[in-house]
């Protein structure tokens, strides 16, 4: 049904991005009066700084999740459990002596054959069937990793401990743990290889064109279910590494893969699936609102405030804040 | 060059082609014509692989290519243009056309092909780096046989090449579709536009209901009155 006034379709996208701003810059306002009223501005760059180191982590889960989607249109619920299996190898290898920054492309390979495998035998196969069997079919595979790993490795927690662990920077009076730092870093430089390889190579583009349409790239001839088994290695290679960052930074155990995953899909949604900044802006604003909620409510309601965006996204813009 | 014998197919339980049975010889344009829903489009997706027939034969080059995957097809040459255009809307015109030369033989010649494309349709090396969401019908069309040209076709199947365009846009493009043709690639053309496509085709086909009800060189259906009546509408 048209509504009896109907302004152009730029208009009203103008329109509706013009109030969202305006709103947005309201609420930013008043929060910066109400902090200089109780005079903790001076907290305010502390929160920042951390929001957005967090935010590179859930950026790197989001990366893998979001290409997985993007090119098979299937939600990859068992990501969770990749990443923290991916941090098991990071960390048993930083026992057997050797560095976690080295250990790391080691839990990147594993987990891309592991990945490999996955989709080969158990996702490919059923991808013929619809959709709802191969995401169905990652949720079994999530609930028999986690309980594997629970079973195996007890649920101790655990932390990968490096030589930079102990190091913290002193930058105008904030005090950033120099761990963070590295993590935000090799997220940032995995995320742009990913999008350097996706706009780049031969490979990259066909994932790209399978993701806007599968049916024309098999007439390209482009194999397609060899380009889903390598997107899907690719991303539980990367949630390998998000899972060791995760590891270093703060701490993993057989059960923490839930909610990352649900983290990682709310950052997806909030910039849209298959887009790689999308998802690592997505990420640090979904890091950054955390922090503040936690720093302002208390701990207990930052996964509260990841899944208020994600619903708020789903409701005003569901097909992300950057799509056109 | 292409030989299908007795071809049943369809979708599930839904059966669309009857026992098709159609020749496709080198250099020439064969075409099928037919109403909606005749069946055109299943043919073609069945000849790329894309749907399994339930029984029958399709051989190119003398090779039986039941069995091979739609991109095992693209290899050997097959190359299809999927109806409405089927572009990648949020790749660039260029990305287009190279994925269109994904095989590996066709990646080898990508310059070449690059090249004669743009020479084909000058306004897609205007245009190269615009997202192909942002051209208009008539250059969307361009880049769809463009980007199907890159793929170094030895058999090119268009279906439906006329769709929604304007019809001074059809003239030009049946224009183009003959000196492709011209340049040594065999054509199998799928259109509802008979006039324009008996006028460049050298075999054409009837198909109705799924069934062929009518072969012959272009030129003799263009003046059968049967076809006439029905479809060219004199």
């Amino acid at each position: 049904m048209k509504s009896r006034i109907s302004l152009p379709k730029s208009i009203t996208s103008r329109l509706k991005l013009a109030v969202s701003i305006i709103v947005i810059a309201a609420i930013c306002l008043s929060f910066y009066y109400y902090l200089g009223l109780r005079g903790e501005l001076g907290n305010l760059p502390p929160i920042l700084v951390s929001g957005i180191l967090v935010g590179g982590l859930y950026g790197l889960v989001a990366v893998g999740v979001s290409i997985i989607l993007g090119v098979m249109r299937v939600i990859n619920l068992c990501h969770g459990e990749l990443l923290v299996l991916g941090g098991f190898f990071t960390f048993w290898a930083v026992n057997f002596g050797l560095d976690p920054f080295l250990a790391m492309p080691i839990a990147f390979i594993i987990l891309f054959v592991l990945g490999l495998a996955l989709q080969s035998f158990i996702i490919n196969p059923l991808l013929k069937y619809g959709l709802n069997p191969p995401v169905l079919v990652t949720f079994g595979v999530a609930l028999a990793f986690q309980n594997i790993m629970l079973l195996l490795w007890t649920p101790d927690v655990r932390i990968i401990h490096t030589a930079i662990s102990d190091i913290n920077l002193q930058i105008s009076g904030i005090s950033i743990p120099m761990t963070r730092v590295v993590a935000l870093l090799i997220a940032l430089v995995l995320a742009y290889l990913t999008r350097l390889f996706l706009v780049k190579t031969f490979f990259g583009k066909a994932l790209r064109a399978i993701s806007q349409n599968s049916e024309v790239a098999l007439l390209m001839g482009i194999d397609t279910s060899r380009v889903n088994i390598f997107c899907y290695g690719l991303g539980a290679g990367l949630a390998a590494v998000a899972g060791s960052l995760i590891g270093i930074v703060f701490s993993f155990s057989p059960v923490i893969g839930g909610p990352y995953m649900h983290k990682a899909f709310a950052v997806v949604v909030l910039g849209g699936m298959g887009n790689v900044i999308g998802a690592v802006v997505g990420g640090i604003i979904l890091g950054v609102s955390e922090t503040f909620a936690s720093w302002l409510l208390g701990g207990g309601y930052t996964n509260a405030v990841a899944y208020l965006i994600f619903i708020l996204v789903l409701i005003i813009k569901p097909t992300g804040i950057f799509a056109k | 060059m292409l030989e299908i014998r007795g071809l049943d197919a369809g979708y599930g339980d839904l059966k669309v082609l009857w026992d098709v049975t159609l020749d496709v010889r080198e250099k020439e344009v064969t075409a099928v014509l037919g109403p909606n829903g005749a069946g055109k489009t299943t043919l073609l997706k069945t000849i790329s692989g894309l749907i399994k027939p339930n029984s029958g034969e399709i051989r190119f080059l003398g090779k039986e290519i039941n069995k091979l995957k739609s991109f095992e097809r693209v290899r050997q040459g097959i190359v299809q243009i999927p109806e409405g255009r089927q572009l990648f809307p949020q790749l660039t015109v260029v990305e287009n056309l190279e994925l269109g030369a994904y095989t590996k033989n066709a990646r080898k010649r990508l310059k070449e092909s690059l090249e004669n494309v743009f020479q084909l349709f000058p306004i897609l090396k205007e245009r190269r780096n615009q997202s192909a969401s942002t051209l208009s019908g008539g250059e969307q069309q361009m880049l769809a046989i463009g980007r199907g040209l890159m793929a170094t076709p030895v058999l090119l199947m268009l279906d439906e090449p006329s769709l929604g365009l304007a019809p001074k846009l059809v003239l030009s493009l049946f224009d183009t579709i003959k000196e492709i043709n011209r340049s040594g690639i065999t054509l199998l053309l799928v259109e509802q536009n008979v006039a324009s496509a008996l006028s460049i085709a050298d075999q054409a086909y009837v198909l109705e209901n799924g069934r062929v009800i009518m072969k012959g060189k272009g030129a003799e259906l263009l003046n059968d009155p049967y076809v006439k009546k029905a479809y060219v509408g004199l």
